[in-house]
């Protein structure tokens, strides 16, 4: 029963996270007073483009294809390691924050590989531009996890989540108050949102992660789109996994279940909405700008795990 | 142990390049993963290897001290129990910047279109060369699958030296973890391959127009050029720039640009210690006079300073 749960999270989280992008884009266009396609939309998107041929320029090599496919099975497997409906997940237990960040690296670092092989000027500024924003947001996420780690005294995400649950929300220490605020600007630049990168622009000059998929399409450009959802979804899914659990089942029972599916839609609806009312608020930033964001972050997550050995 | 291994095998790559393509200029590569399948292959294995990718080598190693790290935050000092974790942050950081500059080695080297003819002709390594680079990459990708391999046997190595010194419970899981996660990306990216057959052959998306060559690829210096700028109190980039305009003075006759660098540390921090070495020994040559007689003097008189020295001290 609590494998099947876990198999059922792993899929909520991959087969929910394009409604989830379609929610925000709906929630946004009403903001901005239009009416918005329809929140299936994603959907639709990814099985057109599974249908469609997959066009390869002339120049690339295997690792123009083989990147989608890395990309997509690693956010998979870091789909596997968050907890959604109770304090247990697939790979939770085995599974550290370390390797959780490494796996997303690993994706990163063949999209990366992917864009340069397309050998246009966008998809090596797409590239050039992501290796600077990840570069940078890379210690903040890992030093904030770490922060939480050394507070539960364990590195496996599950233990994480469970020692939270365990405490009194009313006794949140500021070094979860700092964690969470780093995370918050870490996730913004992981998934490529504004004002990092706006992932709804048109313009080449001022792309990011648009800018490295330029290049595909069909299939292989439904597999990035796809995982570009997960990994909002993920990211999200962690955020309320290791700072606001409570509601989670504490037994596998059916009715605890539904419950806490219940609590985790309005938790990620509540979160959708904020990245919406931001998305909708705030400007893009200015390229170079990006690293005194990221910096802020790093500043917040230094003083977290500062925070954790002056608290003991 | 990790480093040994592809650390070798970016080095035989780097080997095989300037066979084939008589140069080791990024800036003249690009492309060669279609000339040289097999030393791209395992170049890119050695990238992933040495950038601390999961299901390759570097990445337990890498693991191994982010979790030292963490069991550090433990420690009864205060200090101690601030600084290590923290300096996870730095490992992190550095991590990402190896990551940027092989995505850069790799990608400009391997990947795009060829930008000289000499990296359009090159042919791959021979027979050899090729054997012992994979050698290498399989190494790479067994310890970095099956960890356990080698932590059991480097753990009781520990315990012989250090009594009492056994592998931690956490390095199990990793054991544990890595092979199934393995499994899973190699079932499903399997599963993709079979399933995307149709592909169609087309020319790179030049805005519409056509002619789009190798010259208009982002290169190498372009690539790191946002690093440079947010580091640039590292880097001290001179700059110079001339355009001689023309008439209409809108479109110029010729621009020349030149940019270089050099690190600051390197300026400020060894610079004045080797320029100080380089001026002493300078001075100390005229000690050196070639005459026999002078050089028993010295001796006469390093004599004389130990005996004074011995009577006295």
């Amino acid at each position: 029963m609590t494998l099947m749960t876990n198999v059922l999270q792993v899929l909520l989280l991959i087969l929910l996270a394009p409604l989830v992008r379609g929610v925000i884009s709906r929630i946004k266009a009403r903001i901005q007073n239009r009416r918005g396609a329809s929140v299936w939309r994603p959907y639709a998107d990814v099985l057109k483009l599974f249908r469609k041929q997959d066009l390869v320029p002339a120049s690339a090599s295997f690792v123009f294809r083989l990147a989608p496919m890395v990309v997509f099975t690693t956010t998979l497997v870091v789909a596997a390691f968050v907890p959604l409906l109770h304090g247990l997940a697939l790979l939770g237990v085995t599974g550290d924050f370390v390797l959780l960040v490494y796996l997303l690296a690993l994706g990163r670092f063949f999209l990366m590989l992917g864009a340069m092989d397309g050998g246009s000027s966008f998809g090596g500024m797409g590239a050039s531009r992501e290796a600077l924003v990840s570069t940078l947001a890379e210690a903040p996420f890992l030093l904030a996890l770490m922060s939480v780690a050394i507070a539960a005294h364990t590195a496996s995400i599950a233990g994480m989540v469970q020692w939270t649950m365990g405490q009194n929300f009313f006794q949140f220490s500021a070094v979860h108050a700092l964690a969470f605020a780093a995370l918050v600007l870490v996730a913004i630049a992981e998934t490529g949102r504004i004002p990092v990168d706006n992932p709804t622009t048109h313009l080449e000059l001022t792309m990011i992660h648009e800018a490295m998929v330029l290049e595909y399409s069909g299939p292989s450009l439904a597999l990035i789109e796809w995982a570009s959802a997960i990994k909002l979804t993920v990211v999200m899914a962690l955020l309320i996994a290791l700072f606001v659990p409570w509601g989670m089942a504490s037994s596998v029972s059916a009715l605890a279940l539904g419950v806490a599916s219940l609590v985790m839609l309005l938790k990620i609806a509540a979160l959708v909405l904020a990245l919406a009312l931001v998305e909708c608020s705030v400007a893009k930033l200015r390229m170079y700008l990006v690293p005194d964001f990221l910096g802020v972050a790093s500043a917040l997550a230094i003083l977290a795990v500062v925070f954790t050995a002056l608290m003991r | 142990m990790n480093h040994a291994i592809f650390k070798s095998l970016l080095f035989l790559g780097a080997g095989a390049i300037s066979d084939a393509a008589h140069t080791l200029d990024l800036e003249e590569l690009g492309g060669l993963q279609k000339r040289m399948p097999l030393t791209g292959t395992v170049f890119l294995i050695a990238c992933c290897s040495i950038v601390g990718l999961p299901l390759f080598n570097g990445f337990v190693s890498e693991w191994l001290t982010f979790r030292s790290f963490l069991a550090g935050s433990e420690m009864t000092n205060l200090s101690a129990a601030i600084v290590l974790p923290l300096a996870a942050g730095v490992l992190a950081l550095i991590g990402g910047l190896a990551a940027a500059c092989f995505a850069k080695v790799y990608g400009v080297g391997f990947l795009g279109r060829p930008r000289s003819g000499e990296a359009g002709r090159a042919n791959e390594a021979s027979l050899p060369m090729q054997a012992g680079m994979g050698a290498l990459a399989t190494a790479c990708v067994v310890i970095g699958i099956f960890p356990g391999l080698v932590l059991r046997s480097l753990g009781a190595l520990t315990e012989e030296l250090l009594p009492g010194a056994a592998l931690p419970p956490a390095a199990t899981s990793l054991t544990v973890v890595l092979p199934w996660i393995a499994l899973f990306v190699l079932v499903l990216v399997g599963g993709f391959a079979g399933f995307k057959r149709a592909k169609k052959l087309t020319a790179t998306w030049a805005c519409g127009l056509p002619g789009l060559d190798e010259r208009m690829q982002y290169t190498s210096t372009a690539f790191s050029k946002p690093l440079r700028k947010v580091f640039s109190r590292v880097y001290r980039a001179e700059r110079t720039l001339e355009v001689v305009p023309g008439d209409p003075p809108y479109f110029p006759v010729s621009i020349s640009y030149r940019s270089v660098r050099t690190t600051s540390f390197e300026k400020f921090l060894y610079r004045p210690g080797v320029d100080a070495i380089v001026t002493a020994a300078l001075r100390l040559r005229r000690l050196q006079t070639g005459n026999i007689q002078i050089y028993l003097l010295y001796i006469f008189a390093a004599l004389i300073a130990l005996l004074m020295f011995m009577r006295w001290a």
